[in-house]
């Protein structure tokens, strides 16, 4: 990871293209404000969420060979134990 | 910003024409021979996404198919076209999470070209752990939000991210001993 130090206001580029400027710092909290600019197309997010949202993707992928065969029995049980679904 | 909110009131997927849910044998029929065109290997249609932007960790789950099957709702699929593709269980939180208030920010509701609440669809991704206590979550921090008018979507991580988890228990079996 590179490390670098920047003062309240200013900026590194990454990759030519992709700006991330110190904007505000809270001596008291020891929060950083930063403000990103890049093409629409990169995503940004905060770590911790992201990692959350990540793991729970790659979690979620059906495994082929099991192939998540549970699910109707899952369904099953979902709507005995909720209000009914559907317009049946 | 849009919000939304869903009481707890059951309704059916918005993209079912004819598909699983429909009662009698003869309107089955019908049915199929009007979704013949998006129809899959399973009972229900199917409705092509498109994800410009992939989704977390997968950049490249660019195309996917939404398919069910009756025995399976309120589960339903996505599903990424050919034989390896990749494949998430998703559902609608309608009716099935309780005080979901989700807000979507503006850049992302421009991503998608939406213009209104009334065009936005979400599905939410399911965890089926697979372990003893055969437990399924579902993650409430990143739905798939669904432009219905052009079929375009993207995971989209709500503002108001603190209020949820990314791993909400849907069910899990009693303990047995």
């Amino acid at each position: 990871m590179l490390i670098l130090s920047r003062k309240n206001k200013e900026s590194i580029i990454i990759d030519d293209r992709i700006e991330v400027k110190v904007v505000e710092i809270d001596g008291a909290t020891g929060t950083v404000k930063l403000a990103v600019k890049a093409p629409k197309e990169v995503s940004i997010h905060r770590k911790e969420v992201f990692d959350a949202i990540n793991t729970a993707n790659q979690e979620a992928v059906v495994k082929k060979k099991s192939g998540a065969g549970q699910v109707p029995e899952v369904a099953k049980a979902l709507k005995e134990t909720r209000a009914p679904f559907g317009g049946e | 910003m849009i919000q939304t909110e869903k009481t707890l009131t059951g309704q059916l997927p918005f993209f079912t024409k004819g598909g699983a849910s429909t009662k009698s044998k003869e309107k089955q029929e019908k049915a199929k021979t009007q979704t013949q065109s998006a129809a899959k290997t399973e009972e229900g249609c199917g409705s092509e996404l498109n994800l410009p932007f992939g989704i977390i960790g997968f950049k490249e789950f660019k195309k996917a198919e939404i398919v069910f099957s009756e025995e399976e709702l309120p589960f339903l699929r996505l599903r990424e076209p050919g034989e390896e593709g990749l494949e998430f269980l998703v559902m609608e939180p309608y009716g099935m999470i309780p005080n979901y208030t989700l807000e979507i920010g503006d850049e992302d509701l421009r991503d998608l070209n939406i213009e209104s609440q009334k065009d936005v669809h979400l599905l939410n991704i399911v965890t089926v752990h697979g372990d003893q206590r055969s437990r399924v979550t579902v993650n409430l921090i990143a739905p798939i939000v669904i432009n219905k008018k052009t079929l375009q979507a993207k995971q989209v991580i709500v503002s108001n991210f603190h209020k949820y988890t990314a791993k909400y228990l849907l069910h899990e079996n009693e303990s047995t001993e």
